[in-house]
């Protein structure tokens, strides 16, 4: 039987939204065997970073963009529901127009789609880790090697605001971050961004401000830039309070997700540990201090999620919700599952309680790969049993 | 089998479109006319693929050639299987249109689709299937 990592065996990289595991086609653990929390952790304490790092980033910043982003999340909660009527009723459907549009439709406001401005998103992050500074970070995202994939929404941003790469460094992250909260996220990032560039206030900030410190300016002024781009254009279209996709997981097809479902209680860990910063649990330790340094500057949980690069939130991120499952070249990583999890399942007298994702992640694995095989089935008007997996 | 030369599009990845040129080089019942960048789009939604180069090759060669290559190498890849799409000309053999492993289609619009197991055919068998298509 074929898994669905060997589906991907000659990718490089892969990250799939429907099973939440990610593939990376390079050496990550060297035969041993670790908790991914771990890995993350002794690389931090080490002070290096592994080529592999930055492509296991970018799956890691996918993954937290489905708890973070309402749009993204429903996308996954829409092909999600396709796949659990397919396995309750035996019958395909075709994709949600949803989905079509998300990779297909560019707007009049910006040439590309919605799919493209979210793996710049991601890829801006991805770059991040290794270039922090403006412009090689400007340079990567623009002429790099995936730039043909990656670079045009950077580009029309850079057009909009005149070239000024450190601007559009301080401003990518708010528009994209509260765009895909939102039903249109190209509209919504290109009317914020033209909004953004006609600013008085944020024209007067970029005179003074200094660009070699971004990180800073991201916490810092992060209230100044989504209020003088977004919040206008959100007010406009009536709608000022967008939705996270944890919103979505609690209250949609995704609450029936075997990974999802259980993340939630690792989002509730945190905003647990997020009200109290100078109190956390003996684990939560290990992030104390990045936890504190970013409650005293904003006290949005969510400023983690939107600035996923930043060291102090990509920290508490990694501790948090580090991705369930890896597949390296030398073998797969899986994180822990969450421990209250566990411990219910002990007192319910479950027999084989799995202490991490891994089964879990393998088993959603196999259920996609069948309905993806079926869904090709499909469109090419076979039988849905015509590629038996 | 006939060996009358026939013009193919193969569409693949970077590091397999560069396994063909190997081959070329050294085989003169193989040769390329044109090397480009293929327009494509994965197949599946919410799955990114990242770092598969789509790479099309349009290649003068013969039908024991592409049965050739296709037992011993495009149908025993674990990752995909191949369809050949004869609305295409020339007609086009895809490995990048999520085929699953294993599988070999032919398709046409307007047409019955076939597709076949691979396992389940031998060489001569291959051929025989494609001899009516290619």
């Amino acid at each position: 039987m074929t898994t669905s990592h060997n589906v991907n065996a000659h990718m490089g990289y892969a990250y799939d939204s429907l099973s939440a595991a990610l593939v990376v086609d390079a050496p990550l653990v060297q035969g041993q065997t670790v908790d991914l929390r771990e890995y993350f952790r002794q690389h931090r304490e080490m002070g290096i970073e592994p080529a592999a790092v930055g492509i296991l980033f970018h799956g890691a910043v996918h993954f937290w963009q489905v708890f973070a982003s309402g749009h993204i999340a429903n996308l996954v909660a829409v092909e999600w529901e396709r796949l659990v009527q397919y396995e309750k009723t035996g019958n395909m459907t075709p994709p949600h127009a949803a989905l079509q549009a998300f990779y297909t439709e560019e707007t009049p406001f910006g040439a590309f789609t919605a799919a493209q401005l979210q793996e710049t998103w991601v890829r801006f992050w991805e770059t991040w880790v290794h270039l922090d500074d403006i412009d090689a970070h400007c340079h990567a995202m623009c002429e790099g090697p995936d730039a043909v994939i990656y670079a045009k929404p950077y580009l029309w941003l850079l057009e909009v605001l005149d070239g000024h790469t450190g601007f559009a460094a301080w401003l990518f992250p708010a528009l994209c971050f509260n765009a895909f909260n939102t039903t249109q996220p190209v509209e919504v990032f290109c009317r914020a961004a033209q909004r953004a560039a006609q600013s008085q206030a944020l024209r007067k900030l970029t005179k003074t401000a200094d660009f070699a410190a971004v990180q800073e300016g991201w916490i810092r002024h992060w209230n100044t830039l989504v209020n003088e781009s977004v919040v206008p254009i959100l007010v406009e279209r009536g709608n000022t309070q967008g939705s996270h996709g944890v919103e979505l997981i609690q209250n949609g097809p995704l609450r029936s997700h075997p990974i999802y479902a259980e993340y939630l209680e690792f989002v509730a860990s945190l905003q647990h540990t997020w009200r109290q910063p100078a109190n956390p649990s003996d684990e939560a330790q290990a992030v104390a201090g990045e936890l504190a340094a970013l409650k005293a500057q904003n006290s949005d949980m969510w400023l983690a999620f939107a600035i996923p690069g930043h060291p102090w939130c990509r920290a508490v991120l990694n501790y948090f919700l580090p991705p369930p499952l890896v597949h390296s070249r030398d073998g797969d990583i899986a994180s822990r599952r969450p421990a209250n999890l566990r411990l219910r399942e002990s007192r319910a007298g479950v027999a084989r309680i799995n202490e991490t994702f891994h089964q879990h992640v393998l088993a959603v694995e196999q259920r996609v790969l069948r309905f993806r095989a079926a869904s090709r089935a499909y469109a090419l008007g076979l039988p849905l049993d015509a590629f038996s997996m | 089998m006939s060996t009358v030369p026939i013009v193919i599009t193969l569409v693949a990845s970077r590091r397999d479109i560069e396994q063909e040129q190997l081959l070329a080089a050294t085989d003169g019942n193989y040769k390329i006319e044109s090397l480009d960048v293929a327009d494509w789009r994965p197949h599946y939604p919410l799955l990114e693929p990242r770092f598969v180069e789509p790479m099309q090759l349009v290649v003068v060669t013969s039908l024991p050639h592409i049965v050739q290559r296709l037992c011993d190498a495009w149908l025993r890849d674990g990752a995909r299987g191949v369809e050949i799409i004869l609305d295409a000309q020339p007609h086009k053999i895809s490995r990048l249109t999520g085929i699953p492993s294993g599988y070999l289609v032919v398709s046409r619009v307007g047409k019955a689709v076939v597709a076949v197991r691979a396992a389940d055919y031998d060489a001569t068998g291959l051929a025989v299937l494609l001899a009516p298509y290619l």
